[in-house]
């Protein structure tokens, strides 16, 4: 119980949610030691922005293989030359389906596009990682913001491909959160070009705190910035999708 | 805390009371020894546990048991074997003087891990499906209490002395902490900060957190990895406290500790590598190749060597501790699931899942010396009564 209700305070009092969280004595007033009841009156206080969801729980027989959607769903090779990649999400094997694509894709040293126009974003630590794929190390890349400081987020390389070059990224209004993060980073450090449409605009992280076996709470918590990149309200690409670009995916 | 009642241990006493069914199961095919040493190989698809002499390393006997045994538990000072029968939610208890089933209590949903206390008197059971952990008098062969609170309970530790027991949750980034006596959670230990999403909705992904807490052998430090936040954490044990997180490689299963305490050895199955952490320094002292989907890691020959079970490609990758690097590979005639090292360090005992078989590993020579065969449907693991058993 006091868990729950120091992460929400703790996260949740930061962007985009009212300060005036329940306390830790109104809610064991009012739910003595049911959890589920604390992150009941936590969501309520946030008028609709902390949100509860159903825990999606694991076949344990097959959670250690990593069971996963893809997440770079097609590898294009454009009639102009470039080599697109399809990145849809930010699953599992993220990191090392992007890193095999781009062996596959720049093993001529043709260049490279990135298409995430059908990627609502995922899990923000992988996304770090998968970032630095092709930027190479970049100190303090991004900020994360909440009430009391503002934290720096280096981007540590792992790569056999940093410093990618000429490349395109693909966005539109399907782009949002770690997705936009990501092409904004590029945009940023790499000087990725940005074509199709405005992202979504989502630039916060979300926190999510188990609240019992069966429920857990989606806290809005820091917000993300890129210096020099605008994010809040979205991405807006100064180009247009070329014509031989990958299809626009089906969202 | 879940929304589930809690159960008072009265109501217990009579729910158990109930479903003790006293069911009498297999005819022995033959009486064990009772200085023997012998292997327990949970089948899950034909329900039975099947009883292998480790000196003949032959068949003795299968023993039925519930629907789908995940895992055996052995109580030497009781002579008692318990299967967790995780598709009927029952536990079946076996009297090894017999080996017929004295007992089949109906816990909550789906049980599968299981963990005995230092007397081997207690027997812990997480309840997966339900967040709850049973706990078993062995003596009685009853469920005595069941504690709610926890999330998605997978492996379940002891403290040394048994008073305490620490339940890794798989659905969460902390540790739950048990009071055996007073049955209930008394404390939470962070291991990892809270996931980090950015992402239009939220993610219906399956979550890996925390798999279990691996104690030394002195019982002082515990160390639990988070799957998902890709690192270690080493707990103080007296204190409960978090004293150090150790950065791993991709998707850390669990540690598996040398019988010797001096290193835990953690696969990481996002990357395939295999980091070794030692317990003096805390540190991570050598990151070595692994293989895909590995299940486990069986040290022995003085803990020189250690086998890591490489689930997707039919074999164990041989590291040596004193090099610090993989020095082989055994091919192995079907899916590796869980071993056992025999308490000797000699033998490492593997179930193969898809074959019906046990393959026998002569540690020394690092060599597949023979394989049990037709031990029944699916073997799924391997337990001996004073080894360091583990399942998956």
């Amino acid at each position: 119980m006091a868990r729950i209700v120091r992460a929400a305070a703790d996260y949740g009092s930061v962007y985009g949610t009212p300060a005036e969280l329940p306390s830790l004595a109104s809610v064991k007033q009012a739910c003595g030691t049911d959890a589920l009841c604390a992150a009941r009156e936590i969501v309520a206080a946030s008028e609709g922005r902390v949100r509860l969801e159903p825990v999606a729980h694991p076949e344990t027989d097959t959670i250690r293989w990593a069971e996963t959607a893809p997440s770079v769903t097609a590898v294009h090779v454009g009639l102009d030359g470039r080599r697109w990649i399809v990145l849809d999400g930010f699953g599992r094997k993220a990191v090392r389906e992007t890193a095999e694509a781009m062996s596959e894709a720049g093993a001529d040293g043709a260049p490279l596009g990135l298409d995430l126009r059908g990627n609502a974003g995922g899990d923000f630590g992988r996304m770090l990682k998968l970032a630095s794929l092709f930027t190479g190390n970049v100190k303090d890349a991004l900020l994360l913001i909440d009430k009391e400081e503002r934290k720096s987020v280096s981007l540590d390389a792992k790569s056999d491909f940093p410093g990618v070059r000429n490349m395109l990224v693909l966005v539109g209004p399907g782009t949002a959160s770690s997705a936009e993060v990501l092409a904004a980073l590029l945009q940023r450090y790499i000087g990725a070009r940005l074509a199709g449409g405005r992202t979504a605009g989502k630039d916060h992280l979300t926190r999510v705190i188990a609240v019992d076996h069966d429920w857990r709470l989606l806290v809005p918590a820091e917000r993300i910035e890129v210096p020099g990149v605008g994010l809040a309200g979205g991405l807006r690409p100064a180009e247009d999708v070329p014509e031989h670009a990958p299809p626009e995916p089906h969202s | 805390m879940s929304r589930r009642a809690t159960l008072s241990p009265s109501a217990i006493v009579s729910l158990s009371a109930a479903v003790v069914a006293g069911i009498l199961t297999a005819a022995p095919a033959a009486a064990l020894e009772p200085e023997g040493q012998y292997l327990y190989v949970p089948n899950r698809s034909s329900s039975d546990v099947a009883v292998i002499d480790h000196a003949t390393q032959r068949l003795i006997a299968r023993i039925e048991v519930g629907k789908v045994p995940h895992q055996v538990a052995v109580s030497d000072r009781l002579g008692k074997l318990v299967a967790s029968n995780t598709a009927d939610n029952t536990i079946s208890i076996i009297d090894l003087a017999t080996l017929r089933a004295e007992a089949t209590l109906t816990l909550d949903h789906e049980p599968e891990h299981m963990e005995l206390s230092p007397n081997g008197l207690v027997l812990a059971v997480g309840n997966i499906g339900a967040g709850t952990v049973s706990l078993i008098s062995l003596e009685e062969s009853r469920e005595v209490a069941r504690v709610d609170g926890l999330f998605e309970p997978h492996n379940l530790t002891f403290s040394a002395d048994g008073s305490l027991l620490y339940v890794a949750n798989l659905g969460a980034e902390h540790i739950s902490v048990v009071d055996v006596a007073a049955a209930r959670v008394v404390n939470e230990i962070p291991v990892a900060e809270p996931t980090a999403l950015a992402a239009k909705g939220g993610t219906t992904e399956e979550y890996q957190g925390i798999i279990n807490v691996t104690r030394t052998p002195d019982g002082r430090l515990g160390f639990a990895a988070h799957g998902e936040g890709n690192v270690m954490a080493v707990i103080d044990l007296d204190s409960q406290e978090k004293i150090k997180s150790l950065e791993l490689g991709e998707l850390p299963w669990r540690a598996y500790s040398t019988a010797d305490g001096r290193f835990m050895l953690v696969p990481n199955n996002g990357d395939a590598t295999v980091s070794v952490i030692s317990t003096s320094s805390l540190e991570v002292v050598a990151t070595l190749p692994g293989a895909e989907d590995m299940t486990g890691i069986n040290t022995g020959w003085f803990e020189t060597l250690a086998f890591v079970i490489g689930r997707a490609d039919n074999k164990l990758v041989v590291l040596d501790l004193v090099a610090m690097k993989a020095v082989g590979e055994i091919a192995l005639p079907g899916t590796p699931e869980t071993g056992v090292t025999s308490p000797d360090g000699k033998t490492i005992y593997v179930a193969l899942s898809d074959t019906d078989q046990v393959a026998v590993i002569d540690v020394r020579r690092r060599e597949l010396v023979k394989t049990i065969d037709d031990v029944g449907d699916e073997p799924w693991g391997a337990a001996m009564a004073g080894a360091l058993n583990y399942c998956h």
